[in-house]
């Protein structure tokens, strides 16, 4: 049986995830976290998570924060952003620098999410 | 001048009426004696012939003349003259009948005046009838000239009177002379002056003594002192002399090395008059008379020298003193006999001594033009430095005007400018004001669109959702299945209303102060509008009292107040640490404290908190009017603001307002 890939996301508000699983769901596994340090536990115990879609805006860690430090402790994380917030110089620089690899802006565009996806897993 | 030129005139007009020589009918055969004579007795076999007519001898000696009168010579009224007055001791002895010589006459200057045959300042002897050989024993302390004459009255009396008559225009001249310089000493108070008149004075009397009329005049009583007097008169003359010669020459400024040796004469005419005090008569008057010389030489060449250095008054001084040396000469060869005895040369000291006075007192007045010319001259300066003054006043003063008119100019157009500019601050404030808001109008439209885009999310993932399960092609449409899809649109559409309803308590633009204002909404709103700005580890605390009374005033501008301050709170934190908001009620009205852990303010930058465009953050960031306008809204709302803080602890702000 194939077995789907692994999305890990992680945003504060239970809808955004409850909309982010009935949307993905579908095509990959959907691993949710309403908590970014929470969410770093679940990538130390699961390896095999290699794709994660963060909220910027979250209470005790941001999303930049979170994709930070995920990219220190682990390697080949491919990280996106899901926010509300509109784009500042510093998710840019983020986006420059390979910390994340795409930015999507809410309401989610789940058409173009899929088509980034895709073209990030190869798939 | 006039007067000085006129007294000139005079003394030219008395040299040339100046009397002829009295007739020498009579010759005198006079013998002078080989070696002094001392006693009363009279050795005439000592007594040698002189062919002259005059005969001289040296001082401090008894002398013996003989004078013989050619028996065809008539001797009624004829008298034997001695034109000669500085003689001690004069005695006439002659034989008598019996063939005895007796002393007929004993007199001179060691006696007194009226030991004299007649009242004359020369000595004038009568001749006894058939008596044709005299005898003369005379001493004199001083150089002797004896010149003899046999006269008749006639010539006598006109020799006499000439004499007397001359001396007397001398004394004239002499004490107009005086007197006149005297005026002008009173009136100029110049020293020179002072002392011309006492060189005046002195050798007045000099000449009066070289005359002999100090003896018949003035000592005719006091034979000690009239013996004495020529040669005194004459140290005296010396002393006033240099005075007046330094000061006239002003040598002391102009060749001091002159002025010594002419001041030098004073100690040497002193001891001169010491030798007199002291009974070296002979001495002290050869003294006095090589002082004079010497006084004479220097003074002469001091003239010169400054004569040619271009001293003006030096040229009358040079010739009146040539004059009068010139008439010491004559007067010395005349006596000495070098030149033929003359009487009229006789009185050529008189006539030497009144050119000179004249020209001296020439020089005095010239002096008195040279002053006057300087002054004129110096007051002529002063009147152009006035004159230069007052114009350089009034070239000042237009200057002085015009940089009034021109400074005048400059304030009012920096008057014009500083009121442009103070236009354009209250445009730029009114501009900064509004972009203060606009700031703030920016912070909120981000964390609206951001709180916005979340229920917005639910609301299209709902609609999303409920779209996908509608057109479903086996079309087993559950009505349950739609249920969490409407609930996230439900969600979506409260949140949002939520969050515009806050929006409008900001975006209000009503300026009413009579608003009934809930603080603890604001300060929901404002949190909510900041909730973007909330990341990392920053923990918010609300203690909002449910109670908490309404208060009277402007939604709006209370929302920019609390969103101001609490932003500010976040902005300390940088990211970490506790924002706690308290409402309460206090006495007469509401306290709202925001209270943060963060960087916090320092002493230095706290007197500055209000201060308009003070700020702390990167340029472009801050518009520096925030707490500015905090505070001026507050004040508007009649209520106060404290700020405590402590770097790096914290800061509180407690925020009053009052409800009446």
């Amino acid at each position: 049986m194939e077995t789907k890939p692994k999305i890990l996301c992680i945003d504060d508000e239970e809808i955004n995830l409850y909309i982010l699983k009935r949307f993905m769901g579908e095509k990959y596994e959907i691993i949710t976290s309403n908590e970014p340090h929470e969410a770093l536990r679940i990538l130390e115990q699961d390896g095999e998570i290699e794709l994660i879609i963060t909220d910027m805006h979250m209470p005790l860690m941001n999303g930049l924060e979170f994709a930070r430090e995920a990219q220190k402790r682990f390697e080949n994380k491919k990280i996106f952003m899901l926010s509300g917030f509109a784009m500042t110089s510093e998710i840019q620089n983020a986006l420059d620098s390979g910390l994340i690899l795409d930015y999507f802006s809410k309401p989610a565009d789940f058409v173009k999410i899929h088509h980034v996806l895709e073209q990030h897993t190869g798939q | 001048m006039k007067s000085s030129r006129f007294f000139f005139l005079l003394l030219i007009t008395v040299a040339a009426f100046s009397p002829s020589i009295p007739a020498q009918e009579i010759s005198i055969s006079a013998r002078a004696m080989d070696h002094a004579l001392d006693g009363s007795s009279l050795p005439v076999q000592k007594f040698h012939s002189l062919e002259k007519k005059t005969a001289h001898f040296d001082n401090g000696k008894w002398i013996g003349v003989k004078l013989e009168i050619p028996k065809t010579q008539n001797l009624d009224d004829h008298f034997i003259y001695l034109s000669y007055s500085l003689l001690d001791t004069v005695e006439l002895w002659a034989t008598d009948e019996h063939g005895e010589l007796s002393m007929l006459y004993q007199t001179g200057q060691a006696f007194p005046f009226d030991t004299r045959p007649y009242s004359s300042s020369d000595f004038v002897f009568p001749v006894q009838s058939e008596t044709y050989v005299y005898y003369l024993r005379i001493y004199s302390s001083k150089p002797i000239v004896l010149p003899f004459q046999l006269v008749s009255t006639q010539d006598l009396v006109k020799s006499l009177t000439t004499k007397d008559f001359l001396f007397g225009i001398y004394i004239g001249i002499m004490l107009v002379m005086f007197l006149y310089n005297a005026a002008l000493f009173l009136v100029t108070r110049d020293k020179s002056y002072a002392f011309y008149i006492l060189f005046l004075f002195t050798l007045a009397l000099a000449q009066a003594a070289l005359f002999g009329y100090t003896d018949r005049f003035v000592l005719a009583n006091w034979p000690l002192i009239n013996l004495k007097y020529a040669a005194l008169s004459g140290a005296i003359v010396g002393i006033f002399t240099s005075f007046f010669v330094v000061h006239f020459l002003q040598l002391r400024r102009s060749a001091p090395v002159f002025a010594k040796l002419i001041y030098a004469i004073i100690p040497l005419d002193l001891l001169g008059i010491i030798l007199l005090v002291s009974g070296w008569d002979a001495l002290a008057y050869h003294w006095v008379s090589f002082v004079s010389l010497y006084g004479s030489v220097v003074g002469i060449i001091a003239a010169v020298k400054l004569f040619r250095r271009g001293f003006q008054p030096a040229v009358y001084f040079l010739y009146g003193w040539s004059i009068f040396l010139l008439s010491v000469i004559v007067f010395a060869l005349n006596n000495l006999d070098i030149i033929p005895y003359n009487p009229v040369l006789r009185g050529s000291m008189l006539y030497g001594s009144s050119i000179e006075v004249v020209l001296l007192s020439i020089a005095l007045a010239d002096r008195i033009n040279v002053l006057r010319r300087e002054r004129e001259k110096s007051q002529k300066k002063a009147l152009e430095m006035t004159r230069e003054n007052a114009r350089i006043i009034r070239e000042i003063n237009t200057q002085l005007e015009e940089k009034v008119q021109l400074r005048t100019e400059e304030l009012q157009q920096t008057n014009e400018d500083l009121k442009n500019t103070l236009a354009h601050l209250k445009a730029t404030h009114t501009k900064l004001a509004q972009s203060e808001k606009m700031a703030s109008l920016g912070v909120l439209t981000a964390g609206v669109a951001h709180e916005l885009n979340n229920p917005l999310n639910y609301i299209y993932g709902g609609y999303s959702a409920i779209e996908e399960e509608v057109k479903k092609e086996d079309s087993e449409f559950d009505k349950k299945s739609l249920t969490p899809y409407l609930e996230w649109v439900k969600v979506g559409a409260e949140k949002a209303i939520e969050i515009v309803k806050s929006l409008n308590i900001y975006s209000r633009s009503n300026e009413s102060q009579m608003e009934n204002c809930d603080m603890n909404a604001i300060i929901e709103a404002s949190v909510l509008i900041l909730q973007h700005k909330i990341r990392g580890q920053i923990e918010l605390q609300k203690e909002l009292d449910p109670n908490l009374k309404s208060i009277k005033g402007n939604n709006g501008k209370l929302h920019q107040v609390l969103l101001n301050i609490t932003g500010n709170a976040i902005d300390a934190l940088e990211g970490k640490g506790r924002i706690r908001l308290v409402t309460r009620n206090v006495e007469n009205g509401i306290e709202c404290v925001i209270t943060d852990n963060g960087s916090g303010i320092s002493d230095e930058n706290m007197k500055h908190i209000f201060d308009p465009f003070f700020t702390t953050k990167a340029p472009g960031s801050g518009t520096g009017l925030g707490l500015s306008i905090v505070q001026s809204i507050i004040r508007e709302h009649g209520g106060r603001i404290e700020i405590n803080s402590k770097l790096n602890q914290g800061t509180e702000v407690t925020i009053f307002l009052p409800n009446a």
